[in-house]
């Protein structure tokens, strides 16, 4: 079994004169991953490329370590996808258009409806599984399309854009219902926003896209990881008297509201803790080392960068 | 009663568990799209059951027609064998199906072209029924957006394939399965032997389908350039009344053999039919059309004609099938 979700070598896409996917090689593992990147970034067309929904120009893409176009249909049947958009028949029941598309991967009539019983209830779904999709509001939407990408019992589910357009119970619901996925029934997950808190609370690793090439791809604990060697402090009381005792001792501190980042020396946290002791208006609240957000290395990263705009 | 371990037992029942069977081949999604399809189509228009009602009134009073006449007008009178008299009531009946407004006869018995009158309610109650299901089967995947999650599932031939087959399913309910009927009735009421005839059944099957298949083309065709089922739908239903009634509209009966038939694309299709089964010539309108004497329309046309009908759905579902790449 391969270890690689999908894998791409210089591939390249382009809609006429558009360049959608610059000569890209990118892989990730079988893990949690997230598709980052601003809108027209590139990442529904990635998609669409492993999902073997629009071809390519030049290059290979392989994925579960199957390549393509050459296994395309074994993809398919490995992998579950919820679109970014709401695709429908409108006058047709959850339940019905759940089953249909297990019945387009190659399920059985009354193994696909069973599967779409049970993968409807799973999504919370289960009281509402007859309604007419018309009827559905858009959490429902995202739910029922959810259910569609697993019904087939898929290795991968891909999933772009899944909290789009929810308000935030549901999108909370939601990312618990991916996490569950991903910890619980050991799927592999590719989630695809441009919510850089989703991406972080769900996935284990990133892939960044920038106008159709890659910016980042890697572990998102070690992106996270702060390497700048700085002790961050939470302060009780006025930092920055203890910004200035600090600088009195050659130490160099800036404060950041009620946080302080103190350069790493040696002794610095004994020196930290012997100035906040002299100074009795100040309370330590933390003290370690100094962590970063997605949203810290994505700015860290576009910075600068035209093709991120 | 409710408890602990029921809302348990409850929740594992339809919580998530892996699927351990085997997967079906590519056949078998083709019949899911086609069935899926079809059923849905009719389920969701109130106007499609109700031409399906009119449809199965109106096979009914052809059938009738068929079994009275055959037993009240006199063989004798009629001055053909009961043999002749089978093979060109059934001929014309079955022409008359495709032929929309043009009546063709391949007999001179006058009365037989009674059933091909009979028949065209027929031809024009399956042309508004393919127009009304087919207009809808890819406009609606555009408008709604479907067409993606099926290219995740199945290949875009699988899915063209799919939408054809489910017109022709239909088509075989509607056009197939009465024509087949109708011989059953026509060899009770004439009180001719099933098997003495049995081909015709077969050409019958053949030539209900191969127009099954042409029209289903074109309409899928016009079904992939639109989002508008309306649009598709009406296109067809109006382009093909309007080629099959232009000929008379022009008043070019009175012509010998007049070309300006095979604007009748659909009629084409019948007269093909009656190529088939080894006709040299057919009466359409009362107009006399001998397909192999050199002038006006001849047989070489017709074929054409219907090739050009299957190259331009051909065409267009291919070009549907490698589109949206967008």
């Amino acid at each position: 079994m391969s270890s690689e979700a999908f894998e791409t070598r210089s591939l390249t896409k382009r809609y006429g004169q558009a360049v959608a996917l610059d000569d890209i090689s990118v892989g990730a593992p079988r893990k949690a991953v997230g598709l980052l990147g601003p809108n027209g970034a590139g990442k529904t067309t990635l998609i669409r490329v492993l999902m073997g929904v629009i071809p390519f120009n030049s290059g290979s893409v392989s994925v579960l370590g199957r390549t393509m176009p050459a296994s395309l249909n074994d993809i398919r049947d490995r992998v579950g996808y919820s679109p970014e958009f709401s695709p429908m028949i409108p006058e047709v029941s959850a339940q019905k258009y759940v089953a249909f598309m297990a019945r387009l991967s190659g399920l059985n009539a009354v193994e696909a409806a069973q599967r779409a019983h049970d993968t409807l209830h799973y999504v919370g779904l289960g009281e509402e599984r007859y309604r007419h999709l018309s009827e559905f509001s858009t959490g429902m939407m995202q739910k029922c399309k959810l259910a569609t990408a697993l019904v087939h019992d898929p290795e991968l589910v891909i999933l772009d854009e899944p909290t789009d357009g929810l308000d935030p119970a549901g999108r909370h619901q939601m990312l618990e219902l991916i996490k569950k996925l991903y910890v619980e029934e050991k799927k592999s997950i590719v989630l695809s926003s441009h919510l850089l808190f989703d991406v972080q609370r769900v996935c284990d690793w990133v892939v960044i896209l920038g106008r159709g090439r890659v910016i980042a791809n890697g572990d998102v604990a070690e992106m996270l990881t702060d390497s700048s060697g700085v002790l961050r402090l939470k302060i009780a009381g006025n930092p920055e008297a203890l910004v200035a005792r600090l600088k009195s001792r050659g130490l160099g501190a800036t404060s950041d509201g009620q946080y302080v980042d103190v350069q790493r020396t040696e002794d610095v946290e004994m020196k930290v803790l012997e100035e906040i002791q002299k100074e009795h208006s100040l309370g330590l609240r933390y003290l370690g080392p100094k962590t970063r957000t997605l949203e810290d290395v994505f700015l860290s990263l576009v910075e600068g960068r035209s093709d991120m705009e | 009663m409710t408890s602990e371990d029921t809302d348990e037992t409850y929740v594992r029942k339809f919580g998530f568990r892996p699927f351990t069977g085997v997967r079906l081949g590519r056949l078998y999604r083709i019949m899911s799209v086609a069935w899926f399809n079809l059923i849905e189509s009719i389920r969701r228009s109130g106007f499609t059951k109700f031409l399906l009602v009119i449809m199965i009134f109106n096979l009914i009073i052809q059938d009738v027609v068929i079994i009275v006449l055959a037993r009240f007008v006199p063989l004798e009178f009629l001055g053909v064998t009961l043999d002749e008299l089978f093979r060109g009531a059934y001929t014309d009946s079955v022409l008359g199906m495709v032929s929309i407004s043009n009546r063709i006869t391949t007999t001179n018995v006058g009365w037989t072209s009674i059933l091909g009158l009979s028949s065209a309610g027929t031809s024009f109650l399956w042309l508004l029924l393919l127009s009304v299901v087919g207009g809808g089967l890819i406009a609606d995947d555009k408008l709604h957006r479907t067409t993606e999650t099926y290219f995740s599932r199945i290949t875009r031939l699988e899915y063209v394939l799919g939408k054809l087959l489910s017109l022709l399913l239909f088509s075989a309910f509607v056009l197939t399965f009465p024509a087949m009927l109708q011989y059953v009735l026509l060899c009770m009421g004439l009180g001719v032997g099933f098997l003495n005839n049995i081909g015709l059944v077969f050409w019958a099957i053949g030539f209900t389908l191969l127009a099954a298949i042409a029209l289903s083309m074109i309409i899928l065709s016009l079904s992939s350039l639109t989002k508008r089922r309306s649009l598709a739908s009406l296109t067809l239903f109006i382009v093909v009344v309007l080629m099959s009634s232009l000929p008379s509209a022009f008043g070019l009966w009175y012509l010998s053999e007049p070309v300006l038939l095979l604007i009748d694309f659909v009629g084409c299709i019948a007269l093909l039919g009656a190529m088939t089964l080894g006709f040299s010539y057919v009466t359409v309108n009362g107009s006399q059309i001998m397909f192999y004497n050199g002038l006006g329309l001849e047989g070489y046309m017709v074929v054409s004609v219907v090739a050009l009908i299957f190259l331009f759905g051909l065409v267009i579902m291919f070009t549907t099938i490698l589109r949206g790449d967008k």
